[in-house]
């Protein structure tokens, strides 16, 4: 067999590989709590996963797949010797993929964007040293790993935060719910609009583009938000509506308690001492009986109606669960795109000459792997993760997902590689600072940054061992 | 997928409840331990209220065991505890008064028995209000500590203030009928009623302070 069929060969079962492992282990961070609230089957989760982790995957992935392939290194080096960097590139995607698999077999939070790109710089430095870095690139891209997570917990704590002003401090959250929900719904995809088509600003600065953005957007919104009001008046009928404070039995046992009040002031004014002391306690009493009368909601209400809300929240976590499986494709999917597209251009054309384009049977190719992969394994992790999670009630998930999901998008809009994971770690922190959640282990955290530090040395150590070992074959 | 499931710790809320359930089984066989003064009874009703104080004990432990520094709550911690405190603190004096009324035989006097059990009645009516403050509390983590729920406790708060006005009454006239009666009854017996009047003052007293301080800790937020 000739050594480029054979390279193309290990490039494609090595990519493949990666978006199987993607699909298998990731998308259960974007489907698991829908599961686990029970608002969706783990078939319909699966199919919409699927769905949409495509489209974000073949639609969005490709701006973020160009940075992995040409974006970290500079490619010009290895103009005398292309075949280096192709074989660069597939010891790269191997060693990540045992690398996660290791990693994955012992619990550690190990993210695969960081673990590719950690590979591929790693390489570089070794074969290039430090000219063969892209270093400004490079540390944008570091520095989007530190910020993604602080921009998915700020929004996720200005989500929570006005979701709990607004529905749950009311006394009457249900009906606070029904006012609110379709311009959250409105505002959602009015958001998602303008971020999926934002980039198209650039190339037609002088046309009013980003108006029409905005108009579409508030279509689409307005759309959006007339089936949420519909639904919830169907949907909701059967709920409790009207006041929750109980008229009190008889208004005359109002009036005949104030009357009281008043004619024990009177005599309060005109005495002193003791008796005035005495008077004084009557008239407390008998206010503490006046407010007996608004407060005759029993707490139960309260929270029926808080679980009510939960409810239609849970609705709405489709909307939030889909929206981050596109986000995650579009920006996962680059991890075993981004360098099997160089390979394949490398041994394609023979020499270092890329396009800007990622070519789209890749991306193809990158998003059925990740349906592949969510197909026969990531299911059963989503079983697991949703059974494993209660604390994530709707309203809390909903305000988390929607908060990293805008997060992935907009990085993966612009062209940065994220970790999915990190980034809704830091929005579920955002909920709980927002004191949205019970308690959060902050060991987590550590464990996070700690892992950060030990996979981009070992996915280099690991590239650059099978590199060796490939150009001994090759 | 494990890094999310372990970014969710232990919260200490329904603990918190359970400890306040479990003190509530001490408080409410108070009344019946007095009732059963001079019979067999007394002494099953005794180890009863031990062995609640120990489970209560118990879970204490577990939640103190399960709040580390690096657990991050919605709620003052160091108010948590002191909450616990005050629990804990309640179901110690059960058992003190548990304790006290086996030192010597003693016998209900016929003089104060009804304000007695007016007193214990009303201590246990506290005591209650104050499980539903700790309800309400607990409740209120699902709707985030505001609104409605906040508003409840305020006024559960308000009414327990006077209730515990009204007993100061009581006790202050508990205490003149007990005084009236040094030279009938044995110093022995008077001293062991004494130390019993102060204890169950003490566990409407902590009550009052332990409400106090989830209101205060919600004021805060």
């Amino acid at each position: 067999m000739e050594p480029t069929t054979f390279l193309m060969i290990l490039a494609l079962a090595a990519g493949f590989y990666m978006a199987w492992n993607i699909g298998a282990n990731d998308v259960a961070n974007t489907m698991g709590t829908v599961v686990g609230a029970g608002s969706l089957t783990l078939k319909r989760a699966v199919i919409i996963a699927a769905i949409c982790e495509f489209i974000g995957a073949y639609y969005f992935g490709s701006r973020v797949s160009q940075t992995i392939k040409a974006g970290i290194i500079h490619t010009e080096i290895f103009t005398h010797e292309p075949y280096v960097l192709a074989v660069g590139m597939v010891a790269c995607l191997m060693a990540t993929g045992i690398w996660l698999q290791i990693a994955s077999y012992f619990g550690w939070p190990v993210s695969t964007t960081h673990s590719i790109v950690g590979a591929i710089a790693g390489f570089a430095l070794v074969i290039g040293g430090w000219s063969a870095l892209q270093t400004g690139k490079l540390m944008a891209i570091v520095g989007s790993w530190l910020f993604s997570p602080i921009l998915g917990g700020a929004l996720s704590y200005f989500m929570f935060g006005f979701l709990r002003r607004s529905i749950f401090n009311n006394k009457d959250p249900l009906i606070a719910a029904k006012k609110i929900t379709p311009w959250v719904v409105f505002f959602f995809f009015f958001l998602l609009t303008l971020l999926a088509l934002f980039t198209n600003i650039e190339p037609y600065k002088k046309k009013t583009l980003g108006v029409e953005i905005l108009l579409i957007g508030g279509l689409i919104g307005t759309w959006a938000r007339a089936i949420c009001l519909h639904y919830l008046r169907y949907e909701m009928v059967k709920g409790k509506d009207g006041s929750s404070y109980l008229t009190p039995d008889d208004p005359e046992m109002i009036l005949g308690v104030e009357k009281a009040i008043k004619h024990l002031k009177r005599i309060q004014r005109k005495s002193t001492g003791t008796i005035q002391q005495q008077v004084q306690l009557k008239i407390d009493e008998l206010k503490l009986l006046l407010k007996q009368f608004h407060f005759r909601e029993s707490p139960s209400d309260h929270a029926i109606q808080v679980s009510q809300v939960e409810k239609v929240f849970s609705y709405l976590q489709i909307i939030s669960a889909s929206f981050m499986a596109l986000s995650h494709g579009a920006n996962d999917v680059s991890n075993a795109v981004g360098p099997l597209a160089a390979v394949i251009s490398i041994l394609k054309s023979g020499e270092i000459a890329f396009s800007a384009v990622i070519p789209p049977w890749l991306l193809l190719l990158g998003g059925s792997g990740i349906v592949l992969g969510l197909a026969t394994w990531g299911w059963r992790v989503i079983e697991t993760v949703g059974k494993k999670i209660t604390e994530l009630t709707p309203s809390r998930g909903f305000s988390a997902e929607l908060a990293c999901a805008t997060t992935v998008m907009l990085s993966s809009q612009i062209g940065l590689p994220v970790s999915t994971t990190h980034t809704l770690v830091g929005s579920i922190l955002g909920v709980g600072v927002a004191r949205g959640l019970g308690a959060i282990n902050l060991s987590t955290i550590k464990e996070i940054v700690l892992s950060w530090v030990v996979t981009i040395p070992i996915g280099a150590g690991f590239a650059i061992f099978i590199y060796r070992i490939l150009k001994a074959i090759v | 997928m494990r890094t999310i499931f372990n970014l969710f710790g232990e919260a200490p809320f329904e603990s918190l409840q359970t400890h306040m359930n479990q003190v509530h089984e001490c408080v409410y066989r108070l009344s019946p331990l007095f009732d059963s003064l001079g019979t067999e009874d007394l002494e099953n009703l005794v180890h009863e209220i031990k062995e609640l104080e120990h489970l209560a004990d118990t879970t204490k432990h577990h939640l103190r065991k399960h709040l580390p520094r690096s657990l991050f709550l919605p709620v003052d911690r160091t108010a948590l505890l002191e909450i616990l405190s005050f629990q804990d603190k309640i179901a110690d004096y059960c058992e003190k008064i548990a304790d006290a009324v086996t030192f010597y035989p003693l016998e209900m006097p016929e003089a104060f028995e009804k304000e007695f059990s007016e007193y214990l009645k009303s201590i246990t009516d506290i005591y209650q209000k104050a499980q539903a403050v700790i309800t309400e509390f607990h409740d209120l983590t699902q709707s985030s500590f505001g609104g409605v729920g906040a508003e409840n406790i305020e006024f559960m708060v308000e009414e327990i203030t006077l209730k515990q006005y009204r007993l100061k009454k009581l006790e202050h006239n508990l205490f003149k009928k007990l005084y009236s009666l040094t030279g009938e009854m044995p110093y022995v017996e008077f001293h062991i009623w004494q130390k019993v009047f102060a204890y169950l003052g003490k566990v409407s007293h902590l009550a009052e302070k332990l409400v106090y301080r989830v209101r205060r800790m919600l004021e805060s937020r």
